[in-house]
């Protein structure tokens, strides 16, 4: 019996690491309309948008964190923060 | 009560004879325009202009060229219309002179113009639609093939977004499973290899020839690998996805499946995934005899050298008559290194001679290795040997080294025989360097030194 519920811990907890392996693992694009767009998607979706309202993605690993996500920023709103960053250093270095 | 009788008899002999001279001028006029004064906007005017416009591009005279192909252009709107189609060959005549010139101003001008035209044909015409896109993808790619231009990259990135256009403008009419769809997505994969292709150009690393925006955005420029990563990612994807539109098609030959595993097994080769490629292969050849081709006819497929990436997508064996002549290699441009001349580049109006040529005899070994005893590691491997120049155009030492360094570079597809792979000897292959490429090594010399 007792070595039955050890067995059974042991699956269950094989179970969760895969779990979360797999999620981590987890492509964008797909059929589901919530997942993050493939690259191919994106390609296509900046060929037909003006230069501003395109998006980049690229994979980046979180702080505090070795597992890299995928992440999406559409170009204009990457542009005004990289302005208002460089704008705040500016400020802070003067 | 006489003098106003006589006045008005006056004034009426006055009338008459001011009409009678006012319609002798008339008619003498008429004359004059018809014998002397010629019609500047007769239809005949405009072909007349364009053939001296191709006369002068024979000559070398690209400025006057161009002035003749802009006078034909104003004469077909005065005749037919500010959207007539039949400006068209002559606008991209004119963008090829403009192109040769290096005049990028006048190109990207120019070509905003063919995109506004081509945006007012009929929404219902797909296929003049898609033609006019072809025509300036063409364009864009011969504008990024050319030496001279500082951002050959941004045309390259412009035309692949037009393929994406063509696509999305299928997909919308047609549906997303149209069989459409495939060249215009292998297009896209091709155009994946160019851009990939750039990382083996010296001092091709910075930012700006990577990309098509003017302005660098800290925290979004790529690096080399992720750049080459995403290139492959979407290549196989698009293969994948021309497989899928292919599977189940009632329209689909025999050879099909096997032919698209082939595809995506060369593209596994371009990118160094030797294992994957092999494995692809092996694919192919069960596909092809599982759809019951005759293995004389998948040895006859696989006779043919080929250079990858393959320029032409096909869905069906095509082959062409077997002769002892050398097989025929254009190298497309220096910016774009071991790659042939894409297809679209061939009907190039103006394309420049090749300078330089070179005949030359080698031999193929199509083997697998591996480095562990599995059979799960084996590599798909071509390697090239016993190269031999034999001739070169001019005959020197420089053309003779620079035909072994370019060739070296090229990537073959394996040849198989009953499903095995085999070797091939005694290639000749004759190989006409890209034109430009004379000015492009000198300047590369003096950059390394």
């Amino acid at each position: 019996m007792k070595t039955l519920s050890k067995a059974k811990l042991v699956l269950f907890a094989s179970a969760i690491v895969l779990l979360l392996l797999t999620s981590c693992a987890v492509e964008g694009g797909g059929n589901n309309p919530n997942s993050m767009p493939t690259a191919a998607e994106v390609e296509q979706y900046n060929a037909s948008v003006a230069p501003s309202e395109r998006i980049a993605c690229r994979n980046e690993r979180p702080v505090g964190s070795y597992i890299p996500v995928r992440v999406c920023f559409r170009v204009s709103d990457m542009r005004r923060v990289s302005d208002l960053q460089r704008d705040e250093l500016r400020r802070v270095l003067r | 009560m006489r003098q106003p009788c006589s006045s008005s008899l006056k004034s009426v002999f006055t009338l008459g004879l001011c009409l009678s001279f006012g319609m002798s001028f008339g008619q003498s006029l008429e004359d004059s325009s018809e014998s002397t004064w010629p019609n500047n906007f007769q239809h005949a005017q405009s072909e007349r202009l364009v053939e001296a416009g191709k006369l002068a591009l024979f000559e070398n005279e690209l400025f006057t060229a161009e002035r003749r192909f802009s006078e034909a252009m104003q004469i077909a709107k005065v005749n037919e219309g500010l959207f007539t189609e039949t400006q068209i060959p002559t606008l991209e005549l004119m963008i090829e002179t403009q192109i040769a010139q290096g005049n990028w101003e006048a190109v990207d001008t120019q070509l905003e113009y063919y995109a506004w035209l081509n945006n007012k044909r009929s929404p219902n015409s797909l296929s003049s639609y898609l033609s006019g896109i072809a025509g300036m993808s063409r364009l864009l790619l011969a504008a990024s093939a050319n030496v001279e231009n500082p951002s050959s990259i941004r045309y390259l990135i412009a035309s692949k977004n037009l393929n994406w256009q063509a696509i999305s403008a299928i997909e919308s009419t047609q549906g997303k499973n149209s069989l459409q769809l495939a060249p215009w997505l292998y297009n896209i994969v091709l155009a994946h290899y160019y851009q990939s292709s750039t990382t083996k150009r010296r001092g091709m690393t910075s930012y700006e020839y990577r990309s098509e925006d003017e302005k660098i955005v800290s925290g979004w420029s790529l690096r080399k690998n992720e750049s080459m990563r995403i290139s492959y990612s979407i290549g196989k994807d698009l293969l994948e996805r021309i497989q899928a539109l292919y599977l189940n098609n009632p329209q689909q030959s025999p050879e099909t499946a096997g032919l698209i595993l082939v595809y995506k097994g060369d593209w596994e080769m371009l990118f160094g995934n030797k294992t994957r490629a092999l494995s692809l292969y092996n694919e192919a050849n069960l596909a092809f005899t599982n759809n019951g081709v005759e293995q004389s006819s998948i040895n006859q497929f696989y006779a043919a050298t080929t250079v990858l990436p393959a320029t032409k997508f096909q869905s069906a064996f095509e082959f062409n008559e077997l002769d002892d002549s050398p097989i025929e290699f254009l190298a497309w441009s220096p910016n774009y290194i071991a790659t042939s001349s894409p297809e679209s580049q061939r009907l190039n109006q103006i394309l420049p001679e090749p300078e330089y040529n070179a005949l030359v005899r080698f031999s193929l070994d199509s083997l697998t290795s591996s480095l562990r005893a599995t059979e799960s590691a084996a590599r798909m491997v071509v390697a090239l040997s016993d190269l031999q120049v034999l001739s070169t155009t001019p005959d020197n030492t420089f053309v003779k080294d620079l035909a072994r360094n370019e060739i070296n570079l090229l990537q073959f597809r394996p040849k198989f025989e009953n499903g095995i792979p085999v070797g091939k000897e005694n290639i000749e292959m004759q190989y006409r360097f890209s034109p430009g490429i004379n000015s492009f090594a000198v300047s590369q010399n003096e950059n390394s030194q």
